[in-house]
């Protein structure tokens, strides 16, 4: 007992602090900002008008990964978009059955043990939840179910020509926030080309599984592709590519004189 | 039909633009704390006639905890003179009793409060009774994990030479985020919060909060009060509004850090957010409108009324998931459906704190936690348990504003092993 059990040693303070946290912040080059914010917002735009020719590539790529397709062109609220054609299937009573048994077995599990951290359990009973919601719409409603595999395919098509658009300006404008010098204005402009390219890569890949997915093993599956599988998942890479930027720059900066100023 | 049907896309558009405001709240914060003059506290002023300070400490079944903390108070570089320690030990049933008895037979300032038999337990309870019998102009409280460096004491009472500060706030960092996967995401949600959010509250005269422990206040001012609402489990943020509306200034004094345990159990950690937001929405419910009627400036009450909603939001959020799923299949997601959710995905992503990914990463890189940056992508599995637990917190005030029953306190539970 007495002062001497608290010390950094016990406790795992930090030993060294290399600049005061509360006493710093950046130096701001106004004119990068700006050219910055500019450049990202208006690549974005850019984007937006030419989200045909996005939707023509992404849907060839994709066409690389699934046979028996064809590219169709729509023209959805003034936009002309590309989107691959096939068809698709309704789930059987039984594959209906199925999914809501296990579904209900699943959540039952859930319940009852902690074979998951909780945030991974919540995450698998959001995906059952869906899935159950979808088997019981399929048993009861199938008949009035409003897709086809078209439809689909022009809504996702719409949504990651839409989070391409977006990132630009999502990610740009959060990077533009770093902006001490030309070198980091080229490395965040990288940086958000990397996750551009990523995201069509990524996209194109899903679009195909999702397609192959719902021909093969029916519309039972759409919902949580769309819910759990669909923009969701793209912050991952969005903000996994972000972070390890970021911790880059935090490390190579922590300690220069040119990036900090002090607030006193 | 229709009219469901149009309802269900209204009820998305309001949700999309009310997290929209809160992603430009929070570009703004992390722009001014990145690059604006920086508000700094009190803490140039020299005086030697420090004001009389009582500390509260607030413990309930505290043994594993209570020795730290006194000899971190203990340690303090304050005038022992002018200051007392009243570690208020709410119907403990270990070891805590003994703990505080012995500290106080060595030192006469330290003076334990034991509350025992049918009073009611719980933080705000135990606090009022403590204030009755505390003898400082000004009352610091800590929770009981908490371990306050040397100097923190006069860092935060120096600020109460302006007579129009009712309550200072220092900077929460875990002590343990070393230790898992969830320590170390809270350490980036809690820099999140402190480094950028309330910095730049403070900066932009907005309402930084009292967060109920490494803070200060004045106590005749809040005796004056009438002392903390006993109904409210987030009696720090009542407190903070109870004070704003009156005139008063909360200061935030990011330098005066201070460490804590973070929860290491995500059990524990659902029932602390819960808890949290029962809490918070309970302070929602009882302020949001009179905070438009007050004396406040324009900016205040938006900021204000942002920061009150913060933990009803994620609970309209799974509304507006459950709307989406319904659009879903009647048929109705068109184009900008997709956009709606990616709106509500983009600023709940990084749902530490609430803030969105950009704030995270611009504390980081202000604290200079390298590394452990890249944690950030898992905040994703986080968004819904977050989503979830604060909602279970939401219904829980509701059903207590409902009923007017009392709310229970769920006491954290503490996971330190060694001194």
């Amino acid at each position: 007992m007495g002062s001497d059990l608290v010390s950094s040693k016990n406790f795992d303070l930090k030993s060294v602090i290399h600049y005061a946290r509360f006493g710093r912040v950046l130096k701001q080059n106004k004119r990068l900002f700006l050219v910055q914010i500019l450049l990202y917002i208006t690549s974005s735009f850019y984007f937006i008008s030419h989200l045909e020719l996005i939707s023509y590539y992404l849907s060839n790529f994709s066409l690389h990964f699934i046979k028996s397709t064809i590219t169709k062109r729509e023209v959805v609220g003034g936009f002309s978009l590309y989107f691959l054609s096939l068809p698709g299937r309704l789930p059987t009573f039984t594959e209906d059955l199925v999914a809501f048994l296990s579904t209900l077995a699943i959540l039952l599990i859930n319940y009852r043990t902690n074979l998951l951290p909780k945030p991974f359990k919540i995450w698998v009973n959001f995906l059952a939840i869906i899935l159950m919601i979808s088997s019981l719409y399929f048993i009861f409603f199938s008949y009035i179910f409003p897709y086809t595999l078209d439809d689909f395919s022009l809504l996702y098509v719409i949504a990651q020509v839409g989070i391409m658009s977006f990132i630009p300006a999502l990610v740009g404008v959060s990077l533009a926030l770093f902006n001490f010098s030309w070198w980091v204005l080229l490395t965040n402009f990288f940086i958000v080309s990397l996750i551009l390219v990523y995201s069509f890569v990524f996209g194109a890949v899903r679009y195909a599984i999702f397609l192959y997915t719902l021909k093969n093993y029916s519309f039972l599956w759409m919902a949580n592709m769309f819910f759990n599988f669909g923009p969701l998942l793209d912050m991952i890479y969005i903000s996994g590519i972000y972070a390890f930027y970021v911790s880059l720059l935090s490390k190579k900066t922590r300690q220069s004189i040119k990036v900090w100023r002090w607030i006193y | 039909m229709d009219l469901l049907i149009i309802s269900l896309k209204v009820y998305l558009i309001l949700l999309v633009f009310i997290i929209s405001l809160y992603i430009i709240r929070h570009y703004f914060f992390t722009y001014n704390r990145a690059f604006a003059e920086q508000k700094v506290a009190y803490h140039d002023v020299l005086d030697s006639d420090l004001p009389s300070v009582s500390v509260l400490i607030p413990m309930h079944n505290e043994e594993k905890v209570a020795d730290h903390i006194l000899s971190a108070l203990i340690g303090q570089e304050y005038p022992k003179d002018r200051m007392e320690i009243i570690p208020i030990n709410d119907h403990s049933t270990d070891g805590t009793k003994e703990i505080l008895d012995e500290y106080a037979k060595k030192y006469s300032f330290i003076k334990p409060l034991h509350r025992i038999g049918d009073e009611p337990r719980g933080k705000p309870a135990g606090l009022n009774d403590a204030l009755k019998v505390a003898k400082g102009e000004i009352v610091v409280i800590y929770d009981a994990d908490y371990i306050p460096p040397k100097g923190q004491l006069r860092e935060l009472v120096i600020n109460f030479i302006d007579p129009w500060v009712g309550v200072t706030m220092g900077r929460v960092v875990p002590i343990n985020t070393s230790t898992n996967m969830l320590t170390r995401l809270l350490d980036l949600e809690r820099a999140a919060g402190y480094q950028v959010d309330q910095q730049a509250r403070y900066n932009l005269d907005l309402i930084p909060q009292y967060g109920g422990t490494v803070g200060a206040f004045r106590k005749d001012l809040v005796l004056k009060l009438g002392g903390f609402d006993q109904r409210i489990l987030a009696e720090d943020t009542e407190l903070t509004f109870r004070l704003y509306i009156k005139g008063y200034k909360v200061v935030y004094v990011n330098r005066a850090e201070c460490y804590e345990e973070a929860p290491e159990d995500w059990n524990v950690r659902a029932r602390q957010i819960r808890r949290w937001s029962q809490g918070h929405n309970q302070v929602l419910f009882k302020y949001l409108i009179p905070l438009w009627r007050f004396d406040l400036s324009l900016w205040q009450k938006i900021d204000g009324t942002l920061l009150l909603m913060i933990y009803a939001v994620p609970f309209l959020l799974l509304l507006g998931i459950a709307d989406s799923l319904l659009l879903f299949f009647l048929g109705e997601m068109e184009i900008l459906a997709s956009f709606w959710i990616l709106l509500a995905v983009l600023a709940y992503n990084s749902f530490g704190n609430f803030a969105p990914f950009f704030q995270i990463g611009m504390a980081g890189f202000l604290d200079g936690v390298g590394e452990r940056l890249r944690l950030l992508p898992f905040f994703y599995f986080i968004f819904l348990f977050n989503a979830w637990y604060t909602s279970l917190g939401f219904l829980d005030a509701i059903k207590t504003t409902i009923t007017g029953k009392q709310a229970i306190w769920h006491k954290t539970e503490r996971f330190r092993k060694n001194g």
